[in-house]
């Protein structure tokens, strides 16, 4: 037999040694997992959904709190709701659950008083279960002695770590007393048992019951943290889960004797980031805006840089920072007519500019969780109150939220345009009236006033990513979350 | 010196003998040998002919004519042992009596030299040198050889020539019978001719009772006769002699240990038989036995008649056997030799002298140490237990379930189909039965046998090239590539299968080829039949085995276009198509799976994702794919295999070429699957890998014959130091194999999950049946399932752990898409009652796998993907189990319903756990199950809508219907025992059984080819 040897000595080893030589350099990568993992904020799912879960550990610590359920989509919707007692941590154990069922036409809003599920005074945390996609569920809650209302949307993921830039436990005489409250809400079958540390104006505190703490499957629990953290200015929180996950919501309030007063229930922050968005900041007479950031690496500083962005206003220069390690910082943003700044530290004055959006970046890979806070005093000639709204984690395009009928023309909606090389269209379908649309310019911020969208659920659909915050402004409270983006329009910064 | 003592001296005068020859073949020539007696001088004769012939052919005046003392008797259809005892009867005795068959001729002084010897020697029985009579220089026999089991054993090749290596008188344990001098008072001791044994035995029958009577056995050279051809032997006649040999020449207590010995030489005969389908053989050992057995009344007389003879014992005729089985040895020396059919004498005698061969004792030398060093290191695989990890999975179930769910017909894949049942498991259960359930010893030596397995067939592929070294080189090669060991390490069942397939595949289209020196080996059809029962036994196993032929054949093909020689790559293509079509066949109507649903490659094996993988092409190229590291000495082997390219010549350097083209096929598919550039997901990368181990080992091999026959045209120089560059990569290149076996358990994990598994999950008889939902990536899953998500996949067991009946999957059906697209949708954030859309399935637990071994057992964690992992911890009805291992998340379902359970009746929705009551929790046989029932509920059987299930109630059949859409109702009207089962159409069971006489045709037809081959 003959044979060639020739070719055979060429061609193997150039397909060898080439082959090895491409394959280093252009190897693929395999493809993203197109779910989104943890997103960090609550999410409306789709509408083609299986089923959709909402969590409201703090659905009701009064008779006038409430649960607002409202259906975003074109079918009707039924449901449960399960009502959890959420008694006192080391208080008496409280009646077991109730579950009922519910049943939501299709672009309406139910009303639900979990006081009337579980009467007794104690405190009810509402796991709301659909069939279905396409539904918002948020909560209101209601302090008639502060004349304080707020509302914002419950939770849709459990997570083993929450975080609590904002908090205060202050109760020295000559300033409002502050009380802050979490409620721990586990409506899982299997326990969870947690860590809750907090670092405060006075150094970090690790209350001993807070150690080790368990919280059995499918309850709820109240935590007064005015008891174990007493009288600090700040009180920022790590909730840790040693196992299982949980949902957590912090109640806190100012009493208003001395200016401040003020009500914000809000869910924590459950996934620190390298980019955080907070569109709708305001600056005034007789107000004062804080930027809280918390560091939850135990190890790392992070080293942070803050972008004030004015809109067309010139520019603000961006100021940086340093976090320590399970620490925070306040970082006051004020104006040279607000009141004097208090807090631990100053921020930059910022001149001619009333309105302004923030982005937090971290710039050393340490990813933080970033809080504004927004107390409106009351000798403002603005509503007063105390806003508490956490930084969004994520951008995207689609957002829905619901536009209640407090004072429509204070309310806002804040859409920030993150891009800088890129101007957005907006497109807002409000319920009860016009489709609109806008351009945003890049890096700047709208305000659509509810007045141009009328009363119920809205949709803001943008041409790219976009964060959206909701003001609610009331003769005598105001009240500020970011909207409830739809899961399939995220996007990573 | 006186007159007297001037008289020579004369030599003293033998005694007389009695020449009987008997007739007993019609067409013998009788005159050679009366003129041959009658010639023999100085001994006294007389001379009986006894014609046995039916027609009495012998001429009494012719007799006379030439021996004009011969008596001539007739006795028509007697026995030459019948004619020899007649004579003894005759009043008048010889001292000796020499018989001899008609045809034999006896040389001048043969009987003298007989007689002679046997009064020098005081023997007993003596036989001549018996030679070719028409060529005297070719021996035929001198003298027999026995060993404990009455097997005859000649010194004397075929075709021997005599170049008086044997002419020396010596003791043997018998003589050929067809001339032979016995001493007549030693034949009247021992009764004579035994006249149940006149042929096939007689000769050792005649031998062992003499020398029971203390007679010596001799041959003496100088006596020469010539005889015809060999007698064709009876087979049947010859084993049934052996067998009554045995029973009625040892003593008690020597037949008491000889006995179980004889049953299992004469069980692995027949069990080897079986097996190779000579049902004719297995007909003659049968009947060996069973003929003795009725006969025992003449067994106990010989018996009796021995033991008044006997003059020494059983242990002094145990030192004229041959150790051990005689048979044994020659069936081992012609697979020592390379060579087939051989005669047991050239055997022997072939065996005998290649031991002196340097060649050969290097090559046992090279597979003792190779067999050390692979006992070394898998001795505490040896010693402790394999453990259970990927889809090596455990075999305990096999003897129960394998072969009854093969023939009931409905596999209990995913949720259950009616997909037919794969004959894999089948096989596996035969096993496990024929083993006595001893399941561990077919799981281990499955296992460790596959890498010796995979070796020896590296051998036989380049036997061919008949250099010993050429094969033994390959071999060791291949044992040397870490595939084999990684294959193990990682718990990878469809590569250990095709590291022990490939070889036998590359060797069948070698054959098939008919090129070079695989020229006149096989016919096409032959190689066709062999490629296609090798692939379609190794596609028991790993189906996906069948399709490495198809990329061998591309090798094959693509290495000739480059070596410019086609040869035989039509045959091999031809051969490629035909062994697949074969293999499709045999697996029929299994092999059907592949089209339900839709098309499927799940029952391949493919179970995990076609995403870009992270082994770059070096690694790959390097076998570095698994813990058993494959170093930079690997190199080495290229450095070896490049040998054969550089200074091949001819066939060699063409299929040089060929198998480096093979080897490239073998990365091309690995590397390709890395890129995540093919449709169907390979079992693993080693799985392709092999292809590429399988070319690099004939390559080195071929080297090797390079060595022997091309490098010798030249002269001493630059080629010479090619040859010592060669041998050093060589050696370089094992040195990784030998560092790996240090650890004696080949980087496997020093433990399982099946403890774990045995204490987490419950006895489904306790609270009622379940299954089990599995969901890992595709590395470290114990059971084989469909994609879930990139490398991620999900799987279903019954009632707990995974065996090995779980590595092959039926296609996603409807109702097993439907827990996949739960679970899809619960991970992405769609839904948080997960448990609750599979409580109707039967899920009770799901675990997520992310090692391949329990902590601390394996450290290396491959978790979910985060979106998979947090949509599941986001269920707000699966219970998290903590404390389990670190390598588990183990979730319990909290709205679990048995998979058969009794639930409300006419409920159109899943029932609530509360509602839920266990029934049917005995399983009394394959897909069949029993317990008591009530009236009144519904019974749910959470397996997809059949109406070949059926329930029935103290006898009487249950009204059945569609639950919930998807699954079985049973409406029982009375309180009572219940049976559930699955009726097996009539159809199903007689595809089964044409399954099983197809294999059962194939496997006799490619035998009956390859005997027929070795005939000619």
């Amino acid at each position: 037999m003959s044979a060639f040897r020739g070719p055979a000595l060429i061609l193997i080893p150039a397909l060898l040694v080439g082959g090895a030589v491409y394959d280093a350099d252009n190897r693929p990568e395999p493809d993203p997992v197109e779910v989104p993992a943890d997103v960090g904020l609550a999410t409306v799912a789709p509408v083609d959904a299986s089923s959709s879960v909402w969590y409201c550990p703090a659905a009701a610590l009064t008779d006038e709190d409430q649960v607002l359920v409202v259906n975003l989509a074109e079918q009707d919707r039924q449901g449960t709701v399960t009502y959890y007692p959420a008694p006192p941590e080391f208080g008496e154990g409280g009646d077991t659950a109730v579950v009922a069922q519910i049943e939501i036409p299709a672009g309406t809003e139910l009303d639900l008083v979990p006081a009337d599920q579980l009467p007794g005074g104690v405190a009810v945390s509402a796991v709301v279960e659909i069939e279905g996609g396409g539904v918002l569920v948020e909560r209101s809650a209601s302090r008639t002695e502060l004349g304080a209302t707020d509302r914002r949307p419950c939770a849709t993921e459990a997570s083993a770590a929450w975080y609590f830039p904002v908090g205060a436990t202050v109760s020295d005489p000559g300033v409002s007393a502050a009380t802050e409250q979490l409620v721990l809400l586990n409506p899982f079958p299997d326990p969870a048992v947690v860590d809750i540390t907090f670092d405060t104006t006075n150094g970090s505190r690790d209350p001993g019951r807070y150690e080790g703490l368990v919280v059995a499957g499918r309850s709820a629990r109240l935590l007064e943290v005015n008891e174990e953290v007493a009288n600090v200015e700040r009180a920022s929180g790590f909730v840790r889960a040693r196992s299982g996950r949980l949902i957590i919501d912090r109640v806190l309030s100012y009493d208003g004797a001395v200016e401040r007063q003020g009500l914000s229930v809000s869910a924590g922050a459950t996934r620190p980031a390298l980019d955080l968005y907070l569109p709708g900041g305001t600056l005034g007479e007789g107000a004062t805006t804080s930027l809280f950031i918390m560091n939850p690496d135990p190890e790392l500083p992070a080293e942070i840089d803050i972008d004030v962005i004015a809109g067309e206003v010139e520019a603000v220069e961006p100021f940086e920072r340093t976090v320590p390690p399970d620490g925070v910082i306040e970082v006051v943003i004020a104006s040279e007519e607000s009141a004097d700044p208090i807090g631990e530290e100053a921020g930059r004055v910022l001149d001619g500019v009333r309105t302004f959006s923030l982005v937090v970046r971290s710039l050393n890979n340490v990813p933080v969780v970033a809080e504004r806070r927004d107390l409106v005093f009351a000798s403002s000639t603005a509503a007063p109150g105390l806003t508490a709204v956490m930084a969004s984690p994520v951008t995207a395009s689609d957002w829905r939220t619901v536009v209640a009928s407090l004072d429509p023309a204070a309310s806002a909606l804040i859409v920030q345009n993150p891009l800088f090389d890129s101007i957005v269209t907006l497109t807002i379908t409000p319920t009860e009236a016009d489709v609109r649309s806008f351009e945003i310019a890049p890096g700047s911020r709208l305000r659509v006033p509810f007045t141009d969208l009328g009363v119920g659920p809205v949709r803001v659909e943008a041409s790219g990513p976009v964060v959206v915050e909701r003001q609610i402004v009331g003769l005598s409270s105001r009240s500020s979350s970011l909207a409830v983006p739809a899961i399939g329009s995220i996007q990573e910064p | 010196m006186t007159a007297a003592e001037n008289v020579e001296e004369a030599p003293p005068r033998l005694p007389a003998v009695l020449v009987v020859v008997v007739v007993d073949d019609p067409a013998e020539d009788l005159t050679p040998t009366l003129t041959s007696v009658s010639a023999q001088a100085e001994v006294p004769m007389g001379a009986v002919v006894v014609d046995v012939t039916a027609d009495s052919v012998v001429d009494e005046a012719a007799v006379r004519a030439l021996v004009p003392e011969a008596v001539v008797r007739r006795a028509p259809g007697a026995s030459w042992a019948e004619a020899v005892n007649a004579v003894l009867t005759r009043p008048e005795r010889l001292p000796f009596m020499l018989v001899c068959r008609g045809g034999v001729r006896l040389a001048e002084d043969a009987i003298a030299h007989l007689v002679s010897e046997a009064l020098a020697s005081n023997a007993g029985v003596l036989g001549p040198k018996l030679v070719d009579r028409e060529q005297p220089d070719h021996l035929r026999s001198v003298g027999l050889g026995s060993d404990k089991f009455a097997f005859p054993v000649s010194a004397v090749e075929v075709g021997e020539l005599d170049q008086e290596q044997h002419d020396a008188v010596v003791d043997v344990f018998a003589v050929d019978t067809r001339c032979v001098l016995i001493r007549w008072d030693l034949l009247v001791a021992i009764g004579g001719i035994d006249p149940a044994i006149a042929a096939d035995g007689d000769d050792i029958d005649l031998g062992w009772r003499s020398l029971l009577a203390g007679a010596r056995v001799l041959v003496v050279p100088d006596a020469v006769a010539g005889v015809g051809p060999e007698p064709v032997p009876d087979r049947r006649s010859r084993l049934r002699h052996q067998v009554r040999i045995m029973l009625s020449g040892y003593g008690a207590f020597r037949l008491a240990r000889v006995l179980p010995q004889a049953a299992i030489v004469w069980l692995v005969d027949l069990l080897a038989a079986l097996i190779t389908f000579r049902f004719d053989r297995c007909r003659d050992l049968l009947a060996s036995w069973t003929a003795n057995l009725r006969h025992l009344g003449g067994i106990r007389r010989r018996r009796r008649q021995v033991r008044q003879y006997r003059q020494v014992g059983d242990g002094e005729v145990r030192e004229y056997q041959l150790a051990g089985s005689a048979q044994f040895r020659q069936w081992l020396a012609a697979r020592v030799a390379f060579t087939e059919g051989s005669s047991a004498g050239r055997v022997a005698r072939r065996r005998i002298d290649a031991l002196s061969d340097a060649a050969v004792r290097n090559v046992l030398l090279a597979v003792v140490a190779v067999g050390v060093v692979y006992v070394f290191g898998s001795r505490h695989l040896l010693a402790g237990s394999i453990p259970a990890i990927g889809s090596l999975a455990n075999f305990d179930v096999v003897a129960r379930d394998g072969l009854g769910e093969w023939w009931s017909g409905w596999w209990r894949s995913g949720l259950g189909t009616d997909v037919p049942v794969p004959a894999g498991h089948a096989v596996l259960g035969a096993m496990g039965v024929v083993l006595l359930g001893a399941e561990g010893v077919l799981r281990v030596v499955l296992v460790l046998g596959a890498i010796p397995l995979g070796a020896w067939g590296m051998a036989r592929t380049l036997a061919p090239m008949e250099s010993r070294r050429a094969s033994m080189v390959a071999a060791v090669v291949y044992l040397a590539l870490p595939v084999g060991y990684n294959s193990l390490a990682t718990g990878r069942w469809s590569a250990l299968v095709a590291y022990a397939a490939a070889p036998w595949l590359l060797g069948q289209l070698a054959r098939a080829s008919a090129s070079g020196s695989f020229a006149g080996r096989s016919t096409l059809l032959t190689a066709t039949l062999g490629l296609g029962s090798v692939a379609a036994i190794a596609a028991l196993f790993a189906p996906m085995v069948v399709l490495l032929v198809g990329v061998m054949a591309v090798g094959l093909v693509a290495g000739s276009v480059v070596a410019g020689n086609l040869t035989g790559m039509g045959r091999v293509l031809v051969a490629t198509v035909g062994a697949t079509a074969l293999a499709f066949g045999l697996h029929l109507p299994g092999a059907l799976a592949l089209f339900r649903d839709g098309g499927q490659w799940a029952p391949l094996g493919a179970s995990g994702g076609t995403e870009p993988g992270t082994i770059s092409l070096t690694a790959l190229l390097r076998f570095d794919t698994g813990p058993v590291v494959a170093t930079v000495l690997v190199w080495g082997l290229f450095v070896a295999a490049a040998y054969p390219l550089v200074l091949g010549r001819g066939a060699r350097l063409v299929w040089a070429i060929r198998a480096w083209f093979v080897a490239m096929a073998g990365w091309g598919l690995a590397w390709a699957a890395q890129w995540g550039a093919l449709p169907v997901a390979l079992p693993s990368t080693e799985f392709a890998l092999v292809l590429a181990a399988v070319g690099l080992a004939m390559a080195v091999g071929i080297g090797a014959a390079v060595f022997e026959v091309d490098l010798l045209r030249h002269n001493f120089g630059w080629r010479q130091l090619l040859v010592v560059l060669a041998g050093a990569g060589l050696v370089c290149g094992l040195f990784p194999a030998v560092a790996a076996s240090f650890d004696g358990r080949w980087s496997m994990p020093r433990g399982d999950y099946d403890d774990l598994f045995a204490a987490v999950f419950p006895e489904p008889a306790d609270s009622g049946s379940y299954r089990v939902l599995w969901l890992g990536d595709d590395s470290v899953m114990p059971a084989r399932g469909w994609p879930l998500r990139a490398t991620e996949s999900f799987a279903l067991t019954d009632d707990g752990a995974p065996d090995i009946l779980n590595q092959l999957v039926a296609p996603l059906d409807a109702d097993t898409r439907a827990v996949r697209d739960a679970v899809r949708d619960a991970t992405a954030g769609r839904s948080n009652r997960l448990g609750r859309q599979l409580a109707e399935t039967g899920v009770r637990y799901v675990v997520v796998v992310q090692r391949i071994a329990p902590a601390p057992f394996a450290e290396q964690e491959v978790p979910l993907s985060d979106a998979t992992g947090d949509g599941l911890s986001e269920q707000l009805d699966l219970q998290r189990i903590e404390g389990v291992n670190q390598a588990l998340i183990f979730y319990e379902n909290t709205s679990w319903v048995p998979s058969r359970a009794a639930v409300p009746p006419a409920s159109d929705r899943v029932p609530e756990p509360a509602d839920a009551q266990a029934v049917l929790v005995e399983e009394s046989g394959a897909n069949r199950f029993t317990g008591v029932v009530e009236a009144g509920p519904e019974v749910h059987v959470a397996t997809p809508v059949d109406l070949d299930w059926q329930l029935t109630v103290d006898g009487e059949v249950a009204a059945r219907g569609d639950g919930l859409g998807w699954e079985n109702r049973f409406a029982p009207l009375n309180r009572g025992d219940a049976v559930l089962t699955y009726r097996t159409p009539l159809w199903k069971r007689l595809a089964l059984i044409g399954q099983v006489l197809a294999w059962v045709a194939v496997m006799a037809l490619l035998v009956n080819r390859r005997r027929a081959r070795e005939r000619t």
